[in-house]
């Protein structure tokens, strides 16, 4: 007896082919929030034009944690925090008051160090840095400081004088402002089933059931008071390999000069990595020291003095505060993740706040 | 793009399937599989598309040729001009980095300086088999086994044809000729059901088998050196398994998408690991290609004359089989294994075929495992440090996932060695079944959407 096509092979799987396409385009309508443990990649799917984030959106999340966590899939050593993420009407992070209108006295670029990657929006550094100087201060981090950018945005925020504070990592990330087709790129290139079907997977990628493939993507390193944190391979690599880039200082210095005729003063921010920081206090595994014993960011920052650009170098205050809260478990970044934490943030501003003074 | 990909399931198969059927005629039904093979074939490297024309243009004059001249002279260059030309690009694009490396060895070795520098050669994908197909129909339309089609898009279709385009079948002209030409009266209800059942299971079993098994092993074998005597055979019979399910299930995959465009291909492998002697295995295992080297190479070497000759014209067939799989020497080695085998075989295969079936079947498969320690290797030095793994007994570390691995093993070991493949099924399933295959259907495309995309390993050659 001939089957109903119900219960054909032929039918049933065209079918279930065609539902999970509808599924998956279904929920490419609906936001991503829920299916991702940061805040990084909901704020991006749709970003305002010339920005990095989408603009009026708040994000939260009561269980976010670090991204080297995410990047080497290892559950065991995610340390579980809330995240508030709020952006204002450019797209940049801001509180409310940052963009009404009231004088700005300085802007911050970088990357998301400055965004403030894994703290909540009253610990940014430019929040931190408003209640220090009782200044406003603006968050512009994740686009790029170029001339035409930083005066678009001065210009936007109607800022007459003032300082464009520039934060170094040693990465040379330059977002491109989104424009374009925003909305159809935010819907095909980010899919919500595949997000959370690549999650469950992971949760049997737990050297049990299955080989954990991600382990590689990062470096697990253990403290001297025993704590385990990670680190990305090429923070590592960049460490001991790391040199000046002459290019980079000269448009720093031209920069300096053209922002001046904008009555702006550049303040070169030097932002060490976990690793630079952290490497006197690991137990074992660290390479010998750079060859001339001059740090990365310690050439960089005699450089950027000898053009004249003011400039603060982190490395020194936070090698000092980092071995001064080993043993309290006290720590100025997160175990993680590559981005520092309040505390972190708190003693940069300090820092920032001395030489404004000057 | 790969046959378990959501990009094929969801972007390339429904229009290419709807619009072949809604087309009517059987120009209009060839034009569209050469222009859909294409258009596969691009999502590798649309740069190739030029070298498959070049191919399949000078194969078609060839065949032309053939209908043309009854001259021998004639016939015959129509013969060796297109396949000098496709032997040409093979070895040009497979084995000139090969060629150049191995003379830069050689030169090292007698203490001359050499150093012939090698190329940024890029393989196109699939040249090996494509190059084989339109190689077998020259040979075939020069021996007169078939009748070269007059029509270009009826050859470049079968050239093309996006099923068996990037890893076989190796597909003769003759085995689907009939096919091609009544294309247009092909019955699409009829094939509908076992097209798609022959699809689902080489999915299930390259998703669910093979690639869970690649999973385990391939993190394994990375760090071969750390492994136990254990962990060396667990990833060995692991490999084992899982080229048979990856590569079975993709020429399943291929037969189910050619039965939904109402053209039968024909089986590639029929249960290999039951094989009662190495001579049986190769009657089993990628037949489309054993069968190509025994009508192509084999046969015109010679089957008449003194034993010796006999057995020395399988080694030389076996070693260029070994070639053909890549350009390197631990394949032409598991090559020339394979053919000191069947020489062996032949020899003893009055006293071999008396022994216990069980024995047999046990043995011949054990051969075959340690035959896939080359073919695994990167080189000698691997390969030899997986045996001396396997046959000494050395403590080392255990392999992430063993539990899992170890259940993958009993299913394919099970599946392989006693289940039935999939030609054997009739495909003609109850609610029960089809409830349980549209599961295990449904589970394929929770890992396709969730796990890391594992390309089919033939591809590689």
């Amino acid at each position: 007896m001939k089957l109903h096509r119900a219960w054909q092979l032929g039918f049933v799987l065209p079918m279930i082919i065609a539902i999970a396409f509808l599924a998956d385009v279904a929920m490419r309508f609906t936001p991503i929030d829920p299916y991702t443990f940061r805040a990084w990649e909901a704020m991006t799917r749709f970003p305002a034009p010339n920005a990095l984030f989408e603009a009026n959106k708040r994000y939260y999340n009561a269980r976010t944690y670090g991204n080297l966590a995410g990047l080497g899939n290892l559950p065991a050593l995610r340390q579980y925090r809330s995240e508030t993420f709020s952006t204002d009407a450019y797209g940049f992070r801001n509180p409310p008051e940052a963009s009404d209108g009231r004088p700005v006295s300085a802007i911050i670029f970088g990357d998301s160090f400055v965004v403030g990657n894994g703290v909540n929006d009253d610990q940014t550094l430019s929040v931190q840095l408003s209640a220090a100087t009782g200044k406003t201060v603006y968050n512009a981090g994740g686009t790029g400081a170029s001339l035409e950018n930083i005066r678009a945005l001065a210009r936007r925020l109607k800022m007459s004088q003032g300082t464009i504070i520039y934060a170094h990592t040693g990465l040379h990330q330059l977002w491109a402002g989104a424009s374009g087709w925003i909305w159809l790129n935010g819907l095909t290139t980010v899919s919500p089933l595949k997000v959370a079907s690549q999650q469950a997977y992971r949760t049997l990628q737990n050297d049990l059931l299955l080989p954990n493939t991600y382990t590689s993507n990062v470096v697990q390193a253990r403290l001297l008071n025993n704590d385990v944190t990670l680190f990305r391979p090429q923070d590592i690599r960049r460490y001991y390999q790391q040199q000046p880039d002459d290019h980079l200082i000269n448009q720093w210095a031209t920069l300096a000069a053209e922002l001046r005729k904008d009555n702006l003063d550049l303040l070169i921010l030097l932002v060490p990595t976990k690793y630079a920081v952290y490497r006197p206090l690991l137990k074992e595994g660290q390479g010998p020291e750079p060859a001339d014993g001059i740090l990365y960011l310690d050439k960089i920052e005699r450089r950027v003095r000898e053009s004249g650009i003011t400039v603060v170098n982190l490395t020194p205050t936070f090698r000092a505060a980092a071995a001064a809260g080993l043993d309290r478990k006290e720590y100025i970044y997160w175990l993680d993740d590559t981005h520092w934490n309040a505390d972190g943030i708190a003693l940069a501003v300090v820092e920032i706040k001395k030489v404004l003074k000057q | 793009m790969l046959f378990n990909s959501l990009a094929f399931l969801y972007g390339f198969l429904p229009p290419t399937y709807l619009i072949f059927w809604w087309l009517k005629t059987k120009k209009q039904r060839y034009m569209w599989l050469t222009l859909t093979g294409y258009v596969f074939y691009s999502f590798w490297n649309y740069k190739f598309c030029a070298l498959m024309f070049f191919s399949t243009l000078v194969s078609y004059l060839a065949g032309l040729g053939m209908l043309k001249w009854d001259d021998p002279r004639r016939r015959r260059l129509c013969l060796i001009v297109p396949i000098m030309a496709d032997l040409a690009l093979l070895g040009f694009f497979k084995y000139t980095n090969f060629a150049l490396d191995t003379a830069n060895h050689i030169a090292q070795w007698m203490g001359i300086p050499l150093n012939a520098p090698v190329l940024n050669i890029v393989l196109p994908i699939g040249i090996s088999f494509y190059t084989f197909h339109t190689i077998s129909y020259i040979v075939d339309s020069y021996r007169r086994a078939i009748t070269p089609t007059r029509n270009f898009f009826e050859f470049s279709c079968y050239v093309s044809l996006f099923s068996q385009l990037v890893a076989g079948p190796i597909v003769r002209f003759g085995q689907i000729e009939k096919d091609l030409e009544n294309i247009d009266r092909a019955d699409r209800t009829r094939t509908l059901n076992i097209g798609w059942s022959f699809f689902a299971l080489g999915l299930i079993k390259k998703v669910l088998i093979a690639d869970t098994i690649a999973a385990i092993i391939d993190p394994a074998f990375k760090d071969y050196a750390q492994l136990s005597t254990l962990g060396a055979w667990a990833c060995m019979l692991g490999y084992t398994y899982q080229l048979y399910f990856d590569f079975s299930g993709y020429s399943d995959m291929a037969v189910g998408l050619g039965y939904l465009f109402g053209i039968r291909i024909p089986q590639n492998f029929n249960s290999p690991y039951k094989a009662t002697d190495i001579s049986d295995f190769w009657g089993r295992w990628h037949i489309s290609l054993s069968t190509c080297l025994r009508d192509y190479i084999f046969i015109p070497l010679g089957i008449r004359g003194p034993r010796w000759t006999l057995y020395r014209n399988v080694l030389i067939t076996m070693l260029i089989g070994g070639l053909w799989h890549g350009a390197n020497w631990t394949f032409v080695f598991w090559g020339g294994y394979h053919g000191v085998l069947i020489v062996l075989y032949r020899m003893n295969q009055r006293r071999w075929d008396r022994l216990p079936l069980l024995f047999r079947r046990a043995a011949t498969f054990f051969l075959v495992l340690i035959g896939w320690v080359f073919f695994r290797s990167a080189d000698f030095k691997m390969a030899l440090d997986l045996l001396q793994l396997m046959f000494s007994w050395t403590p080392g570390v255990a392999v992430r996932g063993g539990y899992v691995l170890s259940g993958m093993l009993l299913i394919a070991a099970g599946l392989a060695h006693f289940g039935p493949n999939t030609f054997e099924l009739r495909h003609d399933w109850k609610p029960l079944s089809v409830c349980a295959i549209a599961a295990l259907f449904i589970v394929c495309l929770f890992v396709m959407y969730g796990g890391e995309q594992s390309p089919f390993l033939y591809f590689q050659f």
